[in-house]
C-alpha cells in the first residue's frame, strides 16, 4: 500500500522540505483564521472561505508531491483557482473584483507558459514522469535548455512575483482577507520557488553560467525596485505585498548565484548559495505570514489599512504589538532572529565569489550583492516605518482609538509564528545542517566530499554563539537591573514638546513623511510626485506610481481593450455563428498541435 | 590560563575605556577650538549622574522605550566578546564580521523605534533620517567586507586581524578600503559631516532627535551603547586594516605592548576625527548620499585594484 504511494508521489528531499514548509506555516495561519473570519460572518459565507482554504492548502501540497507533469499542472491550476476565489472573497467591493481579475489573468499567463514548458519537455523527452525527466536531464541540447529555462522563469516567476510580472502582488494582497494574504505570500510564492528549483536545477542538470547571471540580475532588480515601491506605500498590506516581491527577488538572485557556481564547478559554494536561498524561503514564509497576520489583526480591530490613520495601537493590543515587533525585527535582519540568519548566509554566499570566477563576472556579482545590501538597509527603513507608524506613538484618527478586541485564536496563531521566528534564528545551525543535505541532493554532488573548511566558516555556528552571548548578557543585565531597582521607577508625563504645549497626534511623523527622503532620491524609479493645492486651506499631497505598471501594463491593457472593441463587430448574437467560430478555432488548434508535435 | 584572562580582559578593556575615549575626543576638539574643555573623565561623570537621576517617561511610550534601551546596551556589550582588541589567533572559531555588524544594527533599530515611540515630531524626523543614512551605508559595509575577504579569505575578524598583522606590505586598495570604512564609521556613528553629535538644534540633529524624550538610567544606557558602538567600529578599523603590533602569542610582554599600541592607534584615529569635526560643517541631508556614494566607489575601486594587482 505505502509503496504504491511512493510510486505516485515525489518523495525526494526537495519535495519533503517544501511540504514541511507548507504545513509548518499553514497551521498557525489556520489557527489565526478561526478568529479572523468572524469579521465576515454578517456579509459573507464562512463555509466558503474554510472550504476554499482547505482546497488551497491541499492543492499546494499536491503540487509539491506530484511526480508527473500532468498531475502537477492539475494541482497547479486548482491552486490558482482556489486562490483566485479567495482573493475575490469580499466580492461586494468592486475594487476587489478588478484586482481579482488582474490576478486571474496573471496566474493564467503563468499556467499557460508552464503548460507550454511541460509540453516541450514531453516533446524532447517523451515522458511526463519527473524521475524519467530528471534522468534524461543532461541529454537536452543547449537550445532546448534555453527555451525551457526562459519559460520556467516566466511561468514560475509570474506566480512568484518576479519583475516585471509582479504587478498582481500589490493588487491581490490588499484585496484578499489577511489570512489568505498570509497563505499566498508565505506559502504559495514558495511553491513557485519549488517549481523553479525543480525545473532549473533538477530537470535541466548543468546549465551555462549566463543563465545564472541573467536570473541573478532579474532577481536583484526585482528586489531593489520592489522595496523602493514598498517604501512609498501607506496601505499596510500593499507595503507587505511589495516586500514579498522583494524577498522573492532575493531568493531568485541567490538561486541564480547557485547556478553560476554550479556551472563553474564550485559545488561547495553552489550548495551554500542554494542553502541560503532555501533557508530564506522558509524564513520569508514565517516572518511574512507573521506580518500579514499582524496586519490582519490591525484591520480586524480598526477597520483600516491606511497606516496614516493608525498609531498607538500597542495600548489596546499589547500581544499583537509584541508579535508584530518580532516580525519586524526578523524582517529587518536583527540577530538572533531568523531573517538575520538567512540574510547573512546570502551575503556570505555572494562574497565567496571573490577570486574564484573570471574578473568581469566577479565584479557584476559583487555589484549585485551590494545592491542587495542596499535593499536590506531599505527593508529596515520600510519595516520600521510600518511598525512604528502603526503601533507606536499616538492614535492619528478616531479609527485607531475605538478598537475591537482581538479573539484569542488570532493571538495564538501570531504567537506561534513569533516562536518560529525566534527558534529558526537561534537554532539556525541545526537547520542549516539539514538544508545543506537537501541542497547536496539538488545540486547532485552525490558522495563528493564538500570543502569542510568552507562549511565550517558558514554562518550557523556564529549565530548560535552570538545568540547565547546575547541571551546570557540580557539575563545578567536584567538581574542587575532587578537588584538595583528603586521603589519609584519612573514618572509618566507628556512628551517634551520643546516648550510647545499644544502637540497634537496629527503632528507626528506620518508614514508618507517618514520615507520621503528615500522617495525623493528615487523619484524616477517610483514615479514620486508632490503637489501643493491652495484652496481654502493649503493641501500637500504626494503620490507614487508603479512605473512598470504604467509603462508596460497600461499600453497592453489599452491595446487589448481597443482590439476587443474592434472584435465586437463579429458578434452577431446568433448561436449558429458562434458554433462556427468554435469549430474553426478547434480546427486551427488541432492543426497547430499536429504541426507542433 | 592566560587565554581566559584574554577572554575577560578584551571585552573589559572596551567596556571600561569607551567613555574615556569619548572624553578624549571631546578634549582634543576643545584643544583645537582653543578652550580648556571638560575633563577627559567627564563622560563617566555624566553617566554616573544619569544613573542616579529620576526618570520621566512619555505617556505615549510603549515597551520599546521601557525595555529597549537595555537591549541596545546588551547588543553593544555582546559584541565586545567576539572582537579582537589586543590579542588574536587562528584558534577563535567565532567572530564573524557580519554577525558583529548586524548585532550593532540592533542599536540602530531600537533607537529609531524609540524615536517614533514618544509621538514627538523630532523623534520621527530623527529616526527617518537615521534609517535613510544607514540604508545608504549598507552597500559600503558589503564592499569593505568583500575587500577584507579577498585579502584574507576569511569572514572571521580574528583571522582577518591575524592575517593582516603578519602581512608585510599592502596594496593601494587597502588604503582605499580603509578610507571607505572610515566614512562608513562616521555615518554609522552620527559623526560630523553626517550628523553633529554636539547640537540640539531641531533641524540638524539625527541621533539626538531620537533619544530626545529619554532621561535618567535609560538615557545612560543608550549613551553608553553608542560610545561602545563607536569604539567597536574603531576597533574593527584598527584591527582589520592596521593590526601591526597586535599580540599573536600568549605572552605578557607582547600583550602589554599590544594594549599600549592599540590605545595609541585609537587615540590617533580620534585625533583624525577631531580634526574632521572641527574643520568641516555638517552636510545637508541630501548631500550625504553623495558622500556615501563616494565611499562606495572607493570600496569598489579597492576591490578592482586588489584583483588586478
Amino acid at each position: 500500500m505505502l509503496e504504491s504511494f511512493y510510486n505516485i508521489m515525489m518523495t525526494d528531499w526537495l519535495s519533503i522540505f517544501f511540504v514541511a514548509l507548507i504545513i509548518l506555516i499553514s497551521i498557525p495561519i489556520c489557527l489565526f483564521s478561526i478568529g479572523y473570519v468572524k469579521e465576515y460572518r454578517q456579509n459573507y459565507s464562512i463555509k466558503y472561505i474554510y472550504s476554499m482554504m482547505t482546497f488551497f492548502i491541499l492543492s499546494m501540497i499536491g503540487v509539491v508531491f506530484s511526480n508527473n507533469s500532468i498531475v502537477f499542472m492539475i494541482f497547479w491550476e486548482i491552486m490558482s483557482m482556489t486562490s483566485f476565489f479567495l482573493v475575490i472573497y469580499e466580492y461586494k467591493n468592486k475594487e476587489n473584483l478588478s484586482s481579482g481579475i488582474m490576478y486571474f489573468v496573471m496566474t493564467h499567463i503563468s499556467g499557460l507558459v508552464l503548460m507550454i514548458m511541460f509540453a516541450l519537455i514531453y516533446k524532447y523527452t517523451n515522458s511526463f514522469d519527473f524521475k524519467e525527466i530528471m534522468e534524461y536531464s543532461n541529454k537536452f541540447t543547449l537550445t532546448q535548455k534555453t527555451i525551457i529555462f526562459i519559460l520556467a522563469i516566466i511561468g514560475f516567476g509570474a506566480k512568484a512575483g518576479l519583475m516585471p510580472l509582479h504587478a498582481w502582488l500589490p493588487k491581490a494582497h490588499p484585496s484578499a482577507p489577511s489570512n489568505v494574504s498570509a497563505l499566498m505570500s508565505g506559502v504559495m510564492l514558495k511553491v513557485a520557488v519549488y517549481g523553479f528549483i525543480r525545473t532549473a536545477f533538477m530537470f535541466l542538470g548543468d546549465v551555462p553560467y549566463s543563465y545564472g547571471i541573467s536570473l541573478m540580475i532579474i532577481g536583484t532588480l526585482t528586489a531593489i525596485i520592489s522595496i523602493l515601491n514598498a517604501s512609498a506605500q501607506r496601505n499596510m498590506k500593499k507595503l507587505l505585498a511589495y516586500s514579498s516581491a522583494e524577498n522573492i527577488g532575493l531568493i531568485f538572485s541567490v538561486l541564480g548565484l547557485a547556478i553560476i557556481f554550479k556551472s563553474y564547478g564550485l559545488n561547495t559554494l553552489a550548495v551554500l548559495a542554494l542553502t541560503a536561498g532555501l533557508f530564506h524561503a522558509v524564513n520569508h514564509g514565517i516572518f511574512k505570514s507573521l506580518l500579514f497576520t499582524a496586519a490582519g489583526s490591525v484591520l480586524y480591530s480598526t477597520g483600516t489599512k491606511n497606516m496614516n490613520e493608525l498609531g498607538g495601537l500597542y495600548k489596546k493590543m499589547k500581544f499583537a504589538t509584541f508579535c508584530a515587533f518580532v516580525g519586524t525585527a526578523a524582517i529587518s535582519a536583527i540577530p538572533p532572529l531568523n531573517g538575520f540568519a538567512s540574510e547573512v548566509a546570502i551575503f556570505m554566499s555572494f562574497i565567496q565569489v571573490a577570486g574564484k570566477i573570471d574578473s568581469i563576472w566577479m565584479i557584476v556579482i559583487i555589484l549585485c550583492g551590494s545592491i542587495l545590501a542596499l535593499t536590506s538597509g531599505a527593508v529596515m527603513y520600510v519595516s520600521v516605518k510600518s511598525f512604528g507608524i502603526t503601533y507606536l506613538g499616538e492614535p492619528r484618527s478616531i479609527k485607531a482609538q475605538n478598537i475591537h478586541k482581538v479573539p484569542i485564536s488570532m493571538n495564538i496563531g501570531m504567537g506561534l509564528l513569533s516562536v518560529y521566528a525566534i527558534l529558526f534564528g537561534v537554532l539556525s545551525k541545526f537547520i542549516f545542517e539539514y538544508i545543506i543535505k537537501i541542497s547536496q541532493d539538488i545540486i547532485n554532488v552525490g558522495n563528493i566530499r564538500l570543502d569542510e573548511n568552507t562549511l565550517q566558516n558558514f554562518v550557523g555556528f556564529d549565530i548560535v554563539v552570538m545568540a547565547s552571548i546575547i541571551i546570557s548578557v540580557t539575563v545578567v543585565f536584567l538581574l542587575v537591573n532587578y537588584i538595583t531597582r528603586k521603589n519609584k521607577t519612573f514618572k509618566v508625563y507628556d512628551t517634551w514638546g520643546c516648550g510647545f504645549n499644544e502637540a497634537k497626534p496629527y503632528m507626528q511623523y506620518s508614514g508618507s513623511g517618514f520615507t520621503q527622503p528615500l522617495s525623493k532620491i528615487a523619484t524616477s524609479i517610483i514615479g514620486y510626485k508632490k503637489t501643493v493645492l491652495k484652496e481654502e486651506t493649503i493641501f500637500f499631497r504626494q503620490h507614487t506610481t508603479d512605473m512598470i505598471e504604467k509603462y508596460l501594463y497600461n499600453p497592453i491593457i489599452s491595446l487589448v481593450d481597443y482590439l476587443a472593441i474592434k472584435i465586437t463587430k463579429i458578434h452577431y448574437g446568433q448561436i449558429q455563428v458562434y458554433i462556427a467560430y468554435i469549430i474553426m478555432s478547434l480546427i486551427i488548434a488541432v492543426v497547430c498541435v499536429v504541426k507542433f508535435i | 590560563m592566560l587565554i581566559y584572562i584574554v577572554y575577560i580582559l578584551q571585552p573589559l578593556l572596551i567596556l571600561l575605556l569607551a567613555p574615556l575615549f569619548m572624553g578624549i575626543l571631546g578634549k582634543v576638539k576643545a584643544c583645537f577650538r582653543g578652550y580648556t574643555g571638560p575633563s577627559v573623565f567627564q563622560v563617566y561623570y555624566d553617566i554616573a549622574k544619569l544613573m542616579k537621576k529620576d526618570e520621566v517617561i512619555s505617556k505615549s511610550s510603549s515597551f520599546v522605550t521601557t525595555i529597549g534601551p537595555l537591549f541596545t546596551l546588551v547588543a553593544a556589550v555582546s559584541c565586545t566578546f567576539i572582537i579582537p582588541v589586543f590579542y588574536t589567533s587562528l584558534a577563535f572559531s567565532f567572530g564573524n564580521i557580519f554577525v558583529i555588524i548586524f548585532t550593532l544594527g540592533i542599536i540602530k533599530f531600537i533607537t529609531s523605534l524609540i524615536g517614533l515611540d514618544s509621538a514627538s515630531t523630532f523623534g520621527g524626523m530623527g529616526s527617518s533620517r537615521e534609517l535613510f543614512i544607514s540604508m545608504l551605508a549598507e552597500p559600503i559595509m558589503f564592499v569593505v567586507i568583500t575587500f577584507l575577504f579577498i585579502e584574507t579569505k576569511s569572514f572571521n575578524i580574528f583571522t582577518i586581524a591575524y592575517a593582516n598583522s603578519t602581512q608585510l606590505s599592502f596594496g593601494p586598495g587597502h588604503v582605499l578600503a580603509a578610507l571607505a570604512f572610515f566614512i562608513l564609521l562616521l555615518a554609522e556613528n552620527a559623526r560630523m559631516p553626517v550628523d553633529n553629535p554636539e547640537t540640539h538644534l531641531e533641524l540638524t540633529m539625527v541621533h539626538e532627535a531620537m533619544i530626545l524624550d529619554l532621561s535618567g538610567k535609560r538615557l545612560a544606557y543608550i549613551e553608553l551603547a553608542s560610545a561602545i558602538k563607536f569604539v567597536l567600529f574603531l576597533t574593527i578599523l584598527i584591527n582589520g586594516f592596521l593590526p601591526y603590533g597586535i599580540a599573536t602569542g600568549l605572552n605578557l610582554l607582547t600583550m602589554g605592548t599590544a594594549i599600549i599600541l592599540f590605545i595609541i592607534k585609537l587615540i590617533g584615529c580620534l585625533i583624525v576625527i577631531a580634526v574632521i569635526e572641527t574643520t568641516m560643517a555638517k552636510f545637508r541631508l541630501f548631500r550625504v548620499p553623495e558622500l556615501l556614494t563616494f565611499a562606495f566607489a572607493l570600496g569598489i575601486v579597492s576591490i578592482i585594484i586588489n584583483h588586478y594587482a
